[in-house]
């Protein structure tokens, strides 16, 4: 299977532009999230790469496959931030509908779809009935009728609870291994692209960050230290005389040390002024905020 | 292409409430004649039995109306796909663009060809208990094939005026417009020949007076027969033409000739949704 290829994707609308060249290559197999905070570009981009929304300017490319034609549209299942599927047909109609609009469609596959998704218990009711997580399950395995190579996912969890995400997200892995799935996610939900091989950091249509999960936490997303004092000022001090910022907060003192072993040194030395502490190692939010200077939400 | 038909009407006739107002759609008009507007039409036919060429002529203007408010209802689901993203989602699957149209288109005739059959039985029951008219049924075949050939021009002048809408809200105000026009231009609530000259000349650009002329002429004639024998051919021709039985264009139009007329509209109709159809591809997709 050929890769993804974007190459300087631009789409403007009247003054404002919405993707500004973008340029990626995303890989057969990998799974790739695009995160930023709502209006960032991320649904555009993804219009453009479905062929939906045509680009101001730039290439998107898939082995020798144009995008405008139907055996590239082929290749890629979407689920699309808003359920598209008919409230008042059944999840057996609407599935049926939809693989009568593909040429072929292997019988035994959508039952093995179903089987995975848990849809059986309800197949027989009708869509706009089932919960938002039901739902959004249904909208998934219809993405995957046609057996696609590359699954885009629009802000899928927006609203879903816990539960329901780890079904999606367990049921989607063992997809990535069976059949070399191609994943791409939008969101803003920072933990989900938290398990992503490569994430790309979008803001203002442009991409701002682009590495693996792994670096980018390296090179931007310091471990939290949030440590509650005996005595406030001793242990500013004592920080202080090590070179570390802190954050004096109400009744607690932040720092930010880049590793678990620099954590470990500083709840060492200030053991005897401290009450309690807490360590979180540093999350996607905290690596938007060092590069943009403000928060995801 | 006949997947997305099939889905195109059950949506439409799984929906109660939809069917219910579009059958209410059509018979205002007909309700609204027989409470308001009977006796005034009556008063200025001087024939006895008037209720025998009445009631016909009535079933005839209802049925285009029918025609043209059915096919908008059923094509309104295309703005409703396109408004909530679920045409994006048809255009990714192996059917061609053309296709997935024509299948609304379809679904819209053959909608609003079920719709008039329907509400034509419901009329001629009525009158049938009423008046005790009797369906014309050696005109039958006729009168099928005149509601196929309306539901045909009337959805193309629908998917005409809705490549321009983007906006479920949109296409139902049109709907009102549109519904209400439509009494007056198939020449329902008042007979053609009442209108100012000015009015007249206007509907004459529209389908709809045809549409009317054609199916009035059909179910009217055994009728008009039986009462205009031999020497009153001449007071037929004056009643006829005030009626909108006949449609004047310098003059009477015959019977193959208001066909070609209709078949002259759908022509263009399809060719300008045509022209058009490049506006309306964007705007199908471009919500994303």
């Amino acid at each position: 299977m050929a890769d993804l290829t974007i190459q300087n994707l631009t789409k403007t609308y009247d003054a404002k532009m919405a993707v500004d060249h973008i340029s990626m290559t995303i890989k057969a197999g990998s799974f790739v999230a695009f995160l930023g905070p709502n209006g960032a570009g991320k649904s555009t981009t993804v219009g453009m790469v479905c062929g939906l929304v045509a680009p101001t300017s730039g290439q998107i490319s898939l082995g020798n496959l144009a995008i405008d034609s139907t055996s590239y549209r082929a290749k890629l299942g979407v689920v699309f931030q808003d359920s598209v599927l008919d409230r008042d047909l059944t999840v057996a109609a609407n599935l049926k509908l939809r693989a009568q609009m593909y040429a072929h469609i292997d019988a035994a596959w959508q039952q093995q779809l179903i089987q995975h998704f848990g849809l059986s218990d309800f197949v027989t009711q009708k869509y706009g009935t089932l919960s938002g997580g039901q739902r959004r399950r249904v909208d998934i395995v219809r993405a995957l009728l046609h057996q696609p190579a590359i699954l885009i996912l629009d802000e899928p969890s927006t609203g879903l609870d816990i539960q329901t995400r780890r079904i999606i997200w367990a049921t989607l892995a063992d997809l990535r291994r069976d059949m070399g799935l191609t994943v791409i996610l939008t969101t803003h939900y920072l933990e989900e692209a938290q398990s992503a091989d490569f994430v790309y950091i979008i803001d203002h249509g442009a991409i701002i960050a682009a590495d693996t999960v792994a670096n980018l936490t390296r090179q931007y997303a310091a471990y939290q230290l949030k440590l509650t004092p005996i005595d406030a000022s001793k242990l500013l001090q004592q920080l202080q005389a090590q070179g570390l910022k802190a954050k004096s907060d109400h009744q607690t003192i932040s720092v930010a040390v880049p590793t678990a072993q620099a954590a470990l040194a500083v709840l060492n030395k200030c053991q005897d002024l401290l009450a309690d502490f807490e360590c979180r190692p540093g999350d996607m939010n905290d690596i938007f905020m060092a590069l943009t200077g403000k928060a995801v939400h | 292409m006949l997947a997305f038909t099939k889905r195109n009407l059950t949506l439409y006739f799984g929906n109660r409430a939809t069917v219910f107002f579009s059958i209410l759609g059509a018979l205002i008009a007909f309700i609204l004649y027989l409470v308001f507007l009977r006796n005034t039409v009556i008063s200025s036919i001087p024939i006895p039995n008037v209720s025998a060429v009445l009631d016909p002529w009535l079933i005839g203007g209802t049925l285009t109306i029918v025609a043209i408010t059915t096919s908008q209802i059923a094509l309104s689901q295309m703005i409703m796909d396109r408004q909530q993203g679920r045409l994006a989602d048809f255009i990714m699957t192996a059917t061609p663009y053309w296709q997935i149209q024509g299948a609304y288109l379809l679904g819209a005739v053959l909608i609003s060809f079920m719709m008039q059959i329907l509400v034509g039985i419901i009329m001629y029951a009525y009158f049938g208990l009423v008046d005790g008219i009797a369906i014309p049924w050696s005109v039958l075949p006729q009168v099928v094939l005149t509601a196929l050939l309306s539901s045909g021009v009337w959805t193309a002048f629908n998917l005409l005026i809705f490549s321009f809408v983007e906006k479920a809200t949109t296409a139902s105000q049109l709907s009102t417009i549109v519904g209400t026009a439509a009494g007056f231009f198939a020449g329902v609530y008042i007979p053609i020949g009442g209108m100012p000259a000015f009015a007249q000349t206007i509907s004459k650009f529209t389908p709809a007076p045809y549409n009317s002329a054609l199916f009035r002429q059909l179910l009217m004639d055994p009728v008009l027969n039986q009462k205009f024998s031999g020497h009153l051919t001449g007071a037929r021709a004056t009643l006829t033409q005030h009626l909108g039985v006949t449609i004047a264009l310098q003059q009477d139009l015959a019977n193959w000739q208001v066909v070609s007329v209709l078949m002259g509209f759908l022509a263009v109709f399809v060719i300008l949704a045509l022209i058009f159809s490049k506006h309306s591809r964007l705007a199908a997709v471009s919500r994303v």
